[in-house]
């Protein structure tokens, strides 16, 4: 027991000291990638200056001096938590990552928290009535989630049930009497829901969760398409192994054949891909909040795109890097602790 | 350089429909506004073969995808004369501005201006060192150009304007299409926009209403985006727009008046053989946060504006300031490098103009937007209280302004950034907006009227939409088949279709180079070459 605790506990350091030559390897391809386009003032500013006015802003800025030396000096900013501040808006990315990342995050946290709610229960269903309509129409649902871009389906949404149904808001994370009364709460977590909840008024609450439901929806339905398929196929997968089929011969319910054996191991998969979801509901988060007018990291990285901010995009793509390859290392003490076939 | 126009988007259906409709015969340019026969004859005389090949350059991701039919629709009117052949070519924005002056023969432009005065459509784009770069240069047009800059009679100032849109009609270096209208979109109880879209094309919150209730907070929408509260820092419309009701400025528009009016001043008047504009100060007035608003803060603000010269601000339109003199609490004195300019006053009352509180802003740094909030550092009709950077903004009234733009008449406003104008019609439709200002697509604004559930306001409008032709790499072998390409061109384009069918009747024809509604205003693009 102790050893297999101690080499639990080595896998996990070891995994966790491979986070930072994988966010090396990230910053620097970013960073090099970013350079080969050229430096970001000529990007930016290109047309709007004199050569002379540019090669005096390139002086001022170090972008003159050798690659090298300015990648130096960008790593030992990333390590000490600056990642520069913008062309465009003259924001420090540092509180870009603050303000619009809460809001990215809480939009994915409810979009997974679709996914679970959908996906599960109808793979769930999908495998219960295997290869009947039932589990065929549901296919049918998860490969149209999946491969429907995510801002078609908001686009849909929208149209139903806001501007057809008028039943939830079209756009934004609250109503402006609403937000202007959660900022004058002071010290805002940038967590709309949990700066309702601390106000304790439930129609501030009601108000955002309104919000949040077709940005979530049209985000969740994505993640919930490859759920499905995953749980339909882990718990078919399940039932057809030896441990179930002594089950049954014990003579243990159907029902807590499926719920109690197949069940909870075909929802170890989804931890593991919850992982790489991450990465992807990050990605998808642009179209979504763009959308929905969701003011996140995804939307202000597409405002600094146009504008080739490039020292923004750096810094934003940098950090999503990080929180993908943190995630990823989550992801692998949930998936070690729960599931005992990783091996380490 | 001025703020270009801002996204104008159109559903791409219309594009593909004005497509099949050119493609079908359509409106035949010599039932309309273009004169295929001038063009022709123009050709002719000069010797040009035809057809003529252009590569015409546009940029519907900027200057909306309007962009996208409007260009189609002028391939197909220039082609329809069997004097054009047409390439459009689009690129992205950046690239497309960076390009524009050096790669590109013939590309679109459009320019909203700093002031509402004919010199800002006029110097920018025809003076030796225009920014059009285009290599245009001529010497009875220098010569008007510093004439009708620096001549202080108004009636003998228009003579001088019309003079040289009648000489640069025969140059045609840019060919003016379209011009602008303000819109507006309002629910049905909100009043007093129509006092604010006026011919200085300025957006205030202070004149509207709703309700009838003096108390209401107006909420207004739009699709613009602020690049910096620090008027050193930007030079955009949609920063603009929040510099122009949390600011003061030495001269400012009073509703309805596109001449410039005391704001801080009490009066300005050119002294020292013109070669100084002297302003006096009202006395006793203060910034919100409770500082002394004095002549020191107009010196303050002028000279930043010159030491910092961000790449995104305003300085350029400082161009003639020499230096600014403060000989005492209550007086300013702008000393210009060429004397009696009359475009002075307007530049006081443009971008470069707020005037900021000179304990809270740097001599030579810009200070964050968040900074400026915290400090109260507002003294203009409203004062912010709430602030998230392009995405919501509280004003409250400031009780202690007592400027150009009169009383505040409302409870206070809230501004919603848009990210995508479909969201913003459905906020207005819904009613959970008051006022969608800047931009929606001509279609939104056509479908929103017939609905009846919203009042349309409109106003006269300053930007401007135009073709600019790089005279060193243009068509044509010799200089004087050069202007015959341009006038042909002219001559080709039916202004009425673009304005009907592409825009919906939001922009009008743009007849000449300074745009209807401005003193000095003239035909003579049209009266030349067609299209009244």
């Amino acid at each position: 027991m102790r050893t297999s605790r101690g080499a639990l506990l080595r896998y996990l350091a070891l995994r966790l000291v491979l986070i930072i030559p994988t966010v090396f390897i990230l910053v620097s391809v970013v960073f090099f990638f970013m350079r080969v386009i050229g430096d970001p003032i000529t990007a930016a500013q290109g047309g709007r200056l004199s050569p002379e006015q540019l090669e005096a802003r390139r002086e001022s800025a170090g972008y003159n001096r050798p690659v090298l030396v300015q990648y130096g000096e960008y790593l030992s900013q990333v390590v000490r938590g600056d990642f520069g501040t913008s062309f465009s808006d003259h924001r420090r990315i540092s509180d870009v990552l603050i303000t619009n990342g809460a809001a990215t995050l809480e939009l994915v946290i409810w979009a997974l928290l679709v996914a679970f709610l959908v996906g599960i229960p109808l793979g769930r269903l999908a495998a219960r009535f295997h290869d009947r309509i039932a589990d065929v129409t549901i296919r049918s649902f998860a490969i149209l989630f999946y491969a429907a871009p995510v801002f078609f389906v908001g686009l849909l949404l929208k149209l139903l049930f806001s501007s057809k149904l008028g039943w939830l808001p079209s756009s934004g994370r609250a109503s402006t009497d609403v937000q202007l009364a959660l900022d004058r709460q002071g010290s805002t977590t940038h967590f709309m829901i949990v700066d309702a909840i601390r106000s304790g008024n439930g129609e501030y609450i009601a108000d955002v969760l309104k919000h949040a439901v077709l940005p979530a929806t049209a985000l969740g339905l994505l993640t919930a398409g490859i759920f499905i398929r995953l749980i339909r196929i882990n718990m078919l997968e399940t039932m057809r192994t030896d441990f179930v089929t002594a089950a049954r011969a014990r003579g243990v319910p159907e029902r807590k054949v499926v719920s109690r054996h197949a069940y909870r191991n075909a929802l170890i998969p989804v931890v593991t891909v919850m992982g790489m979801e991450i990465a992807l509901l990050l990605g998808s988060s642009i179209l979504t909040e763009t959308t929905f007018e969701w003011k996140g990291i995804g939307y202000i990285l597409s405002q600094y795109l146009l504008a080739r901010d490039f020292v923004a995009v750096q810094g934003l793509v940098t950090a999503i890097a990080i929180v993908v390859a943190v995630s990823s290392f989550l992801v692998d003490v949930i998936n070690a602790l729960v599931d005992p076939r990783v091996r380490y | 350089m001025a703020r270009p126009p801002r996204r104008a988007a159109a559903v791409a259906f219309v594009a593909v429909a004005a497509l099949i409709l050119s493609a079908c015969g359509g409106k035949s340019p010599d039932d309309s506004g273009a004169d295929t026969g001038l063009a022709q004859q123009i050709l002719a005389d000069a010797g040009v073969s035809t057809p003529v090949e252009l590569k015409l350059q546009y940029n519907g991701d900027h200057y909306g995808s309007s962009s996208d039919q409007e260009y189609a629709t002028i391939k197909s009117q220039l082609e329809a004369t069997g004097l054009f052949k047409v390439e459009l070519q689009q690129t992205e924005w950046v690239t497309y501005n960076q390009q524009r002056t050096t790669d590109y023969p013939v590309f679109q432009l459009g320019w909203f201006p700093d002031f509402p005065d004919a010199d800002n459509y006029l110097t920018p784009f025809f003076s030796v060192d225009n920014f059009l770069h285009n290599g245009f240069s001529d010497d009875r047009v220098t010569e008007l150009l510093d004439a009708e800059r620096t001549n202080t009679d108004p009636d003998a100032r228009n003579a001088v304007l019309a003079e040289l849109q009648i000489e640069l009609a025969k140059h045609m270096p840019t060919v003016p299409l379209l011009q602008g209208s303000q819109v507006a979109v309002t629910g049905l109880t909100v009043t007093g926009v129509d006092k604010t879209l006026d011919a200085s094309f300025q957006f205030r919150f202070a004149p509207i209403v709703k309700d009838d209730d003096g108390t209401a907070v107006i909420k207004v929408g739009t699709t613009d985006k602020i690049t910096a509260l620090d008027p050193a820092g930007s030079y955009d419309n949609g920063s603009y727009n929040v510099h122009y009701q949390v600011y003061p400025f030495v001269l400012g528009f009073a509703p309805g008046n596109p001449s410039p009016v005391p704001d801080l001043a009490e009066s300005c008047e050119f002294t020292n053989d013109g070669s100084t504009y002297s302003c006096t100060i009202r006395a006793g007035l203060t910034w919100a946060n409770g500082n002394t608003l004095d002549a020191n803060d107009v010196k303050h603000s002028y000279d930043r504006q010159l030491a910092i010269a961000d790449e995104n601000g305003p300085s350029s339109l400082l161009e003639n300031l020499a230096s600014v003199e403060c000989p005492d609490d209550l007086t300013v004195n702008f000393n210009l490098t060429s004397p009696n300019d009359v475009t002075f006053p307007q530049v006081l009352a443009s971008p470069v103009g707020p005037i900021v509180d000179n304990d809270v802003f740097p001599a030579d740094a810009l200070v964050a937007d968040d900074d400026i909030v915290a400090a109260n550092a507002f003294a203009g009709p409203y004062t912010i209280t709430s602030y998230r950077v392009n995405e919501l903004i509280e004003y409250t009234p400031n009780p202690a302004y007592v400027g150009a733009q009169g009383a505040v008449a409302n409870g206070g406003a809230t501004m919603k950034y848009y990210a995508d104008e479909s969201n913003m019609r459905l906020e207005i439709e819904q009613g959970a907006i008051d006022v969608a200002h800047r931009s929606l697509s001509p279609t939104d604004i056509q479908a929103l009227e017939d609905g009846g559930k919203v009042n349309v306001v409109r106003g006269p409008g300053g930007e401007i939409r135009y073709i600019v032709f790089n005279l060193d790499i243009q068509p044509g072998e010799t200089p004087e088949q050069k202007v015959a390409i341009r006038k042909a061109v002219a001559a080709s384009i039916d202004r009425h279709e673009l304005a009907e069918a592409v825009y919906k009747n939001t922009y009008t024809p743009l007849c000449s180079f300074v745009p209807d509604g401005l003193p000095g205003a003239n035909t003579a693009v049209c009266d030349a070459y067609g299209g009244n």
